[in-house]
């Protein structure tokens, strides 16, 4: 048996269950994990086309899967994307079933040949919210998984934003973790302070909506319900306003300087915003502060408003702005530590990615700016807040360093929710 | 009482020191002499010295002899004693009174007997905590090895080291690899 340390610089694996997609892989992939979307696929066993495969699956995860994707009509029941929101319904079992197979998949791609190898020290990553039967759930999936597989010989979970922060070298910080479907923010001084975090019901997935609900007023209706293309037309065409009335005044005044042309790649399909280029401001809004007025017309004409949901123990909150939340996560720590939480804000997660327009710098800005500027709202001043390096995988890189850094024989503890489950000697 | 071997009597201001001869001792000049040097340089706490001889024989001696030595004689009978010459006061022989004490001194030894005080605390105290290092002194560094053993299986990654670089300068490592140990420190 090689030596300890040895052993985990070969054999520390991350993973990291994000809402659209996983990220994954051993210590010795280097800066970049592995990635695949965070899906499944339940095929019809009744089909032709399934009985045809030499070996049916299942469950159907990874980059084969949309060679095994049939009818657009069935999609919306047998494509599953179990993390939507972060949690899983304890009894939803279908999405466990896809989660056990994203990891076996994630684990056997790397399993080396080596005699050596006696299994991973796998350490994952979930939402910070996540309840403790989440991580009940997982455990007996590794479990399983180490039995049938041989690939875990322990395992771990921590928190996504405490992964944020090791990644980034922060011992004491507050990470905003925005994602596809929620908000997590988390203070963190050298852990994470579990009963300052704030849970916001609004990610990615809300600015998706709006920007389907501003292509049907342009007249794409039929191309706003296919997801895939409003998240591109999001990232192409949207901006975060320094301040919405001014952006969206001058925007009005003079649409040529604000217009904006996105074609589909590999599509003849193309858009243009023409006179409704200020629509471009309310989808950076939207993310960081939906009580804006001009929203109201939106969820008259049916968009749903961002609800409080209890999701677990947690309560999600739907309108409260990021500045607000950030407020009340901090103003949950002892006072003494404020002033060093506000000095670090962390944003991480692919919902703080927004183009930067050089012509436009006026009246469109970044994500950390336009927190800074939320929070002098608040009389916050001292704030400094940047974005993560690499926010795809910083919650990956987090996981290696954590698998590799802490003791081996530091046994799993459900009050600290920290320490090592053992599967395999 | 007897003073250097002669016997003295005191008047409460002097003590005289009286050497006594009889006739058979002077049947031998030696002795005479010998007799009057003892009185005259015997040391004692008396201040006057005298010799006592019958008066048959003090017509021999020479007063003035006597006189100059200080040295006193008295003659006596079998029915008196006279003081045939005073002895002088001899200031030699009187034991000298202590000096009388200058009040800075006084001050002055007071002084150093306090400073002589507070550095005997001074080094009981230093006595003590040197019990107490060596005493905490073990298991300390009993607990600096062990430590040293703890940082030693998570050794920070070099250039060279073949990790991932957000391995580098990482704080969190030293954080995490006391994750399990921070609760023995503070039961031990």
């Amino acid at each position: 048996m090689m030596e300890r340390e040895e052993y985990k610089r070969l054999y520390t694996f991350g993973i990291d269950y994000g809402t659209s997609d996983v990220k994954f892989g051993p210590i010795t992939c280097g800066e970049v994990p592995q990635i695949t979307e965070n899906r499944g696929y339940l095929p019809d066993k009744e089909s032709i086309m399934y009985k045809a495969f030499e070996v049916p699956r299942d469950i159907v995860v990874g980059r084969d899967l949309p060679l095994y994707l049939q009818s657009s009509e069935d999609l919306s029941s047998r494509l599953i994307y179990p993390m939507r929101n972060g949690v899983i319904e304890k009894d939803d079992e279908k999405a466990w079933r896809i989660v056990e197979e994203l990891s076996r998949y994630a684990l056997n791609i790397f399993k080396p040949a080596d005699e050596a190898f006696k299994g991973f020290h796998l350490v994952a990553s979930l939402s910070s919210i996540s309840p403790r039967y989440m991580y009940e759930r997982l455990f007996q999936i590794y479990e399983r998984i180490a039995e049938e597989d041989g690939t875990i010989r322990a395992a771990t979970i921590i928190p996504q934003p405490l992964a944020v922060a090791i990644a980034h070298k922060a011992t004491t910080c507050v990470v905003v973790e925005s994602g596809h479907g929620n908000t997590q923010v988390c203070p963190i001084s050298r852990y994470p302070i579990r009963n300052a975090i704030v849970a916001v019901n609004r990610g990615g997935g809300d600015a998706n909506a709006l920007t389907s609900e501003i292509l049907k007023d342009l007249g794409y209706g039929d191309l706003a319900r296919q997801e895939s293309f409003v998240r591109a037309v999001k990232e192409h065409i949207g901006l975060i306003p320094v301040d919405l009335d001014k952006a969206v005044e001058a925007a009005k005044e003079d649409s040529k300087r604000f217009n904006i042309r996105f074609k589909v790649p590999g599509t003849r399909i193309s858009i243009e915003l023409g006179e409704n280029a200020w629509t471009r401001f309310l989808i950076g809004e939207y993310i960081f502060n939906p009580n804006h007025e001009v929203f109201q017309s939106y969820f008259t004409r049916g968009m749903s408003k961002p609800k409080d949901v209890r999701i677990g123990n947690t309560v999600f909150r739907g309108m409260i702005d990021f500045g607000e939340a950030i407020l009340e996560s901090v103003e949950r720590c002892p006072i003494e530590l404020q002033p060093h939480l506000y000095r670090q804000i962390l944003l991480s997660g692919g919902n703080f990615s927004w183009r930067q327009v050089e012509e436009l710098k006026e009246y469109a800005t970044d994500a950390p700016t336009k927190i800074r500027l939320l929070l002098k709202g608040w009389d916050i001043t001292n704030v400094k807040a940047s974005m993560a390096e690499a926010p795809q995988y910083s919650v990956w890189r987090g996981c290696v360093i954590y698998g590799y850094a802490v003791p081996e024989d530091y046994e799993w503890n459900w009050e600290r929710m920290e320490g090592w489950k053992k599967f395999l000697e | 009482m007897d003073d250097g071997g002669l016997p003295s009597y005191s008047n409460g201001e002097h003590r005289a020191a009286v050497k006594i001869l009889s006739l058979e001792d002077l049947e031998d000049r030696n002795i005479l002499l010998q007799s009057l040097l003892e009185a005259a340089s015997k040391p004692g706490s008396h201040d006057k010295a005298y010799v006592a001889m019958p008066k048959l024989l003090a017509s021999a001696i020479d007063g003035r002899i006597l006189e100059d030595v200080g040295l006193g004689l008295l003659i006596y009978d079998e029915r008196s004693i006279e003081e045939a010459i005073p002895a002088r006061i001899n200031p030699r022989r009187i034991q000298a009174a202590p000096p009388p004490v200058d009040p800075s001194v006084t001050r002055e030894i007071q002084f150093l007997k306090a400073e002589i005080s507070v550095l005997r605390e001074t080094v009981e105290k230093l006595k003590r905590e040197i019990s107490l290092l060596r005493e905490g002194v073990k298991p300390r560094l009993e607990e600096k090895v062990r430590e040293a053993r703890i940082e030693a299986n998570v050794p920070s990654p070099s250039q060279s080291s073949g990790l991932p670089s957000f391995f580098q300068d990482n704080p969190w490592l030293s954080v995490l690899s006391q994750r399990g140990r921070e609760e023995e420190k503070i039961a031990s």
